[in-house]
Formats: C-alpha cells, structure tokens, sequence
C-alpha cells in the first residue's frame, strides 16, 4: 500500500499578535538580545522609529510555533525568513502561505511558502520545510 | 518545482569565509523554559524549540569572537536581514554540542553573513546550520 501525505495546500490567514512592549521585552531577555531598538523606546525613536521595534526572531519564533501546531506537520526540517519590515508593539499581524513543493511516499515532506504581514505592508517572508505525517 | 527562496539577496562579491571560533554550547532546562514562554509557548518547556539556538549567538564569548570578526569601524550597527534555521537531527535539553562559527563579508553593500554549524560533542554529524544575515547599519538611521 502507497503512502501518501496529508495534503497542506495553503496556510491561514493565522493571527500572530500584536506584541505588547513587556512581551518584546521579555522575549529581548529570554533571548540575549541587547538590542536597545527593542527595549528603549527614546533610543528607537532616535533611530527613527515610533516605539521599540518587535524583534524578527521573536516573529520567527512564532511563525516555527504556528507550523509545528498544524496537525498534519511531522516536524519542522528547515526554516529561513526575511525580515522587511519593522513591526511595533500593538500591531497586529496575518500569517498566511502556500505550499511550492510537495512530496509524497512515506516520508511525506511540503515546502511553504510563508508571508507575515502587518498594517504596514509585507513584514516577514518565509520559507518552511516540513515532515508531514503519512495519510 | 518551488521558486527561489526568499533569501536576502546572493552578493555578487562577499569576502571568502572565515572561521571564527569552537564553542561548547549547551541548551540550559531554565533558558529553555524561559525562552518558550517568551515565545508563546510556555507547554514546550521540555524541549528545544526550533528557534532556541539563536540565543547562543548573544553568548558575551561568542558575540566578542563576532566583533573582533568584524570591521573596526564607529558609527555601525548590525541590521538581522535573514535568518535560516536547518535541522538534521533534535536537540536534547543538557546535551553538549559544539557550535562552529564562520564569517562572511561584509560585501560592498556591508551585508555579512554568519555560519553556525552545530554538532554533537565529539561527533562528526552535523545536527543544524544556522545562516544569519546582517546589515551594517549607519547608528541613526532607520532601518
């Protein structure tokens, strides 16, 4: 009997946030990051930006979240993402994707072609390689 | 099949790698914890999430090795453009592993890349790359 693979066409639109500032914080801590773009708001705004800025880590972290809690997802083989867009706290963004590859037997895999985006436009670009669980 | 990636763009010149240092890396139980619930995922505090390993690229050791890597000019910040995380293997919360560290650029455009291969102590197989992509960055201006 062939295997064949739980079919992941398209992903979302999945709410992701908004990230409120002690939550940028708390990941900035967790994470090592010194970074005072994502923990002084007077320095971000001398840099140029409204408030402190979300790390793209932490919005990485999230979209690997996302995936991993999708059931027909094994396992997350890979992920790469583009960060192109700063993000601040209290926006709220969209994670949404299609699959660009698939394939079947069984050890079923799907690459996911991934995009974030926030009320400013194409925040995140992503791309995830998946195990998927045989049908 | 798939179209490309979406990668930060290749340079067409980046200065040839350049290792920068082995170290001893090991996914701590509390800085496991600590990071899954600052990344909305408190439930996964028993095991290493896929992101976790970026956390060892703050290490003062290894952030001193990057630095000393870099060119020595005032004025710079480094922008986190991209990031891939590639896994051949799991990771084991108190498990030692060594983390090589290369580093590329920066091109003409300032963008350095950071290679990170990650392995088992004492073994040859890799278990995750790790490939950062920075900009350098005028201290400033926005990003």
């Amino acid at each position: 009997m062939n295997a064949s693979h739980a079919r992941t066409p398209s992903v979302g639109p999945l709410a992701l946030g908004p990230f409120d500032r002690a939550a940028v914080i708390a990941y900035a801590e967790a994470a090592g990051d010194d970074n005072p773009l994502h923990r002084d708001p007077a320095a971000a705004r001398q840099a140029g930006f409204g408030d402190i800025i979300v790390p793209g880590m932490l919005l990485m972290a999230h979209i690997a979240r996302l995936l991993e809690a999708m059931p027909s997802v094994a396992a997350l083989h890979a992920l790469n993402a583009r960060f192109a867009r700063p993000v601040l706290p209290g926006q709220p963004m969209k994670l949404s994707g299609h699959a660009v590859a698939q394939t079947p037997g069984p050890e079923p895999a799907t690459i996911l072609r991934l995009k974030l985006n926030g009320p400013d436009g194409l925040a995140v670009m992503a791309e995830a390689e998946l195990h998927m669980h045989p049908v | 099949m798939t179209s490309p990636a979406p990668h930060a763009p290749e340079p067409a010149t980046m200065p040839r790698a350049r290792d920068i240092g082995r170290f001893a890396v090991r996914a701590e139980a509390k800085a496991v914890a600590r990071f899954a619930a600052a990344t909305g995922q408190p439930e996964a505090r028993g095991r290493v999430t896929p992101t976790f390993p970026i956390t060892w690229m703050t290490r003062p050791d290894i952030r001193a090795a990057i630095a000393a890597a870099l060119p020595a000019e005032a004025g710079f910040a480094l922008v986190h453009a991209a990031q891939e995380f590639r896994y051949d293997g799991a990771l084991a919360i108190g498990k030692d592993y060594t983390l090589d560290l290369a580093l590329e650029g920066p091109d003409a455009r300032g963008l350095i890349r950071l290679r990170a291969t990650l392995r088992a102590d004492g073994c040859n197989e890799v278990l995750l790359t790790l490939d950062s992509q920075f900009i350098l960055h005028p201290v400033g201006e926005a990003s």
